[in-house]
């Protein structure tokens, strides 16, 4: 979601044993249970645990993008794109969820989802 | 539970037949598996067929034109581990005695996709964003060379030994040795892994035929037993996870050393799921052959050659083998048997006594991978 112009990832949050997880789901994976998740904004930053510069893919995407996993702080690990090229990435490095295209649909349309961009060195 | 043993086995060799059927090939390899044993194709009691991509009813398929039909044909896809999973269920049904030979195919035709990356699960959030799995181990190797000091050229290095153990076995795709340079200088896939880090895709189909101790005596086969034969799957995990060692892989090996009795140092070869050169380094750690984070040392010793201490992948392994998905976990048997009985030319491992096989794999988001199977083979 956009809120003033920030981005939010909305994540869930068991009512049970408190875990956060992305996306927000019917069940809690640690409780084993069907739960009510309660819709939680997760942090708006990270930190690069890994990333590749991916040059091989699908039609739908334009190759070479770069990818990676970003820890967040309540113990959630969201993978996805990164604006930025491979060499100007190191691992650790802080980096924030913003929008922005990442492929084409079956009928060529944009598609647009969350990235990362980094705010800071590791 | 009874003894089993593998009473015979047999491949095609692995490649790109864009014009064999799936169907053709399956039936090469179980025509070469029953002769092996020197048995009657009509002797086999029930069939197992894993394949990633064969598609509804891919053991009927094959049974069909040979007459082999009305026994229980059980199907099972598990991703890279199909040929094993149902090499595990042939097991079983043998120990239990519910029969006392079993036929294990192992078959996927990957040229109908045309090339590229294997296909995932496109629902797969990961898999929406961009995920291909040579970019999940891109993204394992990055922070594997981050913690522990591994190089590139360490990389290329694992590849150049999986060139030059595939240029002497007659079943690989690839039957060429390749250099250090040449690896590195090969095209980017996804960075730091280059193509010669990365298995290739292809057609194949391999089998064997299980059984009881009893029958191998009667049929004159040599002995190899089953010593372990085993099945995990991944873990849910939604926050951080140690991406430089497969905790799948180490909780599945140790299972298969309880079962059998034996611990890392009893194994004389491995044949190892190496999809890219990082997860084979990893492996090499998963499966107890060194510490997490040594097997830089263990590279740089050589101890991975057929020659060293922990031969690993004397077949050449998927890189050059090839790696037809739902055939690479019963071709890894076929080599194990040969292995065993002394009838890897060229690239033998002297004095082989107990073999292991290791296949995982399988991209879903949250799991380690999907499943991992392990077996133990003795003579």
């Amino acid at each position: 979601v956009e809120e003033n112009q920030k981005v939010f990832l909305v994540g869930g949050r068991c009512p049970l044993c408190r875990k956060h997880v992305f996306p927000r789901r019917a069940w809690c994976d640690r409780c084993s249970a069907a739960v009510d998740m309660e819709s939680v904004k997760l942090s708006t930053t990270g930190v690069l645990y890994s990333f590749s510069e991916v040059h091989v893919a699908p039609p739908m995407f334009a190759t070479p993008y770069v990818v990676g996993y970003i820890d967040l702080p309540e113990d959630v690990r969201i993978f996805a794109q990164l604006e930025h090229a491979a060499a100007d990435l190191a691992l650790g490095d802080r980096v924030e969820v913003a929008l922005g295209m990442i492929r084409r649909s079956n009928d060529g349309g944009r598609v647009i989802s969350y990235k990362f961009r980094k705010t800071g060195n590791a | 539970m009874r003894e089993v043993h593998v009473g015979g086995v047999g491949m095609i060799r692995f490649g790109r037949y864009p014009d064999r059927s799936i169907e053709d090939m399956g039936r090469d390899a179980l025509l070469q598996a029953v002769k092996d044993a020197g048995i009657d194709p009509r002797q086999v009691q029930e069939t197992f067929c894993g394949s990633g991509y064969g598609g509804a009813l891919i053991g009927q398929r094959i049974l069909r034109d040979l007459g082999m039909t009305g026994m229980p044909v059980t199907n099972l896809e598990n991703a890279c581990s199909s040929g094993t999973t149902a090499m595990r269920e042939a097991v079983a049904a043998v120990a239990m005695g519910r029969i006392d030979v079993a036929l294990v195919i192992g078959v996927d035709k990957l040229t109908r996709f045309g090339g590229g990356t294997v296909p995932l699960e496109t629902t797969d959030i990961e898999v929406g964003q961009g995920l291909v799995m040579p970019a999940l181990y891109a993204m394992r190797a990055r922070r594997y060379m981050h913690e522990f000091g591994i190089t590139p050229h360490h990389l290329a290095m694992v590849s150049v030994k999986a060139h030059k153990n595939g240029a002497s076995n007659p079943y690989a795709q690839y039957q060429k040795a390749i250099t250090v340079e040449e690896v590195l200088a090969s095209r980017m896939i996804a960075d730091p892994l280059t193509l010669y880090m990365c298995c290739p895709t292809g057609d194949g189909a391999a089998a064997a035929v299980i059984t009881t101790a009893e029958n191998t005596r009667r049929w004159g086969a040599p002995a190899v037993r089953v010593a372990a034969s085993t099945l995990q799957s991944g873990l849910f995990k939604t926050g951080h996870r140690d991406m430089t060692f497969s905790e799948l892989t180490g909780r599945t090996v140790r299972v298969a050393y309880e079962q059998a009795g034996l611990g890392p140092n009893d194994i004389d070869l491995a044949e190892v799921h190496d999809a890219f050169a990082i997860a084979e380094v990893m492996y090499y750690e998963g499966l107890g052959f060194c510490g997490q984070g040594e097997a830089k040392a263990l590279i740089e010793r050589g101890d991975t050659e057929i020659t060293g201490r922990f031969p690993v992948n004397p077949s050449g392994g998927l890189k050059t083998r090839g790696h037809p998905v739902g055939a690479t976990g019963v071709a890894q048997v076929c080599e194990a048997v040969w292995q065993l009985r002394d009838h890897a030319n060229g690239r033998q491992v002297a004095g082989a006594k107990v073999a292991l096989t290791h296949c995982t794999g399988g991209g879903i988001a949250g799991l380690d991978h999907g499943a991992c199977s392990i077996h133990i083979f003795t003579k």
